[in-house]
């Protein structure tokens, strides 16, 4: 027998393999295993809730009352930058806008 | 959930694992080749099945997407492997090889010569098989180890009839490749 036929040779036995199934002894604990860690997985994500779940209302309601706080201290007045009126004076200029005229149209 | 639900889900559920649980977890240890990460991926597949069972939707056989499932859960695991080796190269300077595998003892019969030489060509196959595409290895696992048919390979990997001959056909001539070579070098 040749090199080429031996390869060959062990080539077929080794293909000869998928022939020969063998399989993995049978697991008699595998259902109590997967239903193990679909409690361990069902407490964990209910201890993972009952942190967010405060930690999160804690923080909205913080949010809350810093929003009521920030708006109720403020005067209302809108601090204008000097990019702002410099655009308000072009838009003026543009649709040939006085204060007098403004104040026209807004009565009107 | 209602009560009537749940124990219904449940009785449900733990008939399919007990119907599919030995196919699953051989299917799972053809990729992984370790009894241990067969049995984790298999739990897993089992408890990814659980949670999704109410958006089954039967246009397939359960045992079909139960494979599905089990096919994409082995792949996955294989590519993080591949993954942390990659990382693992770094600080393998620091381990001696083969430190952390663990050997596969799978019960056979027949003289000790013959077992070893079998041993010695599984090692040589699951080799030559590991380096196949993903999707080649994936039709002749099922089609070879786990004797699906073509028409259900079809049904687990989504594919058409033809793709999955066309698969096998290449998967085979991969293999042929890589154990000649494999041969030529060791024999």
């Amino acid at each position: 027998m040749n090199k080429q036929e031996k390869i060959q040779n062990e080539i077929d036995k080794t293909f000869g393999l998928f022939d020969k199934k063998e399989t993995l002894p049978p697991n008699p604990y595998f259902y109590t295993r997967v239903k193990q860690r679909l409690n361990d997985r069902t407490k964990k994500e209910f201890s993972i809730f009952s942190v967010l779940k405060p930690a999160f209302f804690t923080a909205l309601i913080a949010l809350n009352l810093t929003t009521a706080i920030w708006y109720t201290s403020s005067d209302g007045s809108v601090i204008s930058s000097d990019a702002d009126l410099e655009l308000v004076d072009i838009l003026k200029t543009d649709f040939n806008l006085d204060n007098d005229q403004t104040e026209n149209l807004l009565f009107e | 959930m209602f009560l009537a639900e749940q124990t219904y889900r449940t009785t449900d559920f733990q008939s399919i694992v007990e119907n599919l649980q030995e196919k699953v977890r051989n299917t799972c240890f053809r990729y992984v080749n370790n009894v241990e990460d067969a049995d984790d991926i298999a739990q897993e597949v089992f408890i990814q099945v659980y949670e999704s069972m109410n958006n089954f939707r039967e246009e397939s056989q359960i045992s079909t997407w139960v494979y599905r499932i089990a096919v994409n859960k082995s792949l996955d695991f294989l590519r993080s492997k591949k993954r942390k080796k990659r990382f693992g190269q770094i600080t393998s300077l620091f381990k001696s090889y083969g430190e952390d595998e663990e050997i596969i003892e799978i019960p056979s019969y027949g003289t000790p010569q013959k077992e070893l030489e079998d041993k010695e060509r599984k090692e040589v196959l699951d080799w030559a098989l590991s380096k196949l595409p993903d999707n080649q290895k994936t039709a002749i696992i099922l089609s070879k180890y786990e004797g699906f048919s073509n028409k259900e390979i079809t049904e687990i990997m989504d594919m058409s009839l033809s793709a999955v001959e066309a698969l096998m056909h290449r998967g085979k001539k991969g293999l042929q490749k890589q154990l000649k070579d494999y041969f030529e070098k060791h024999l």
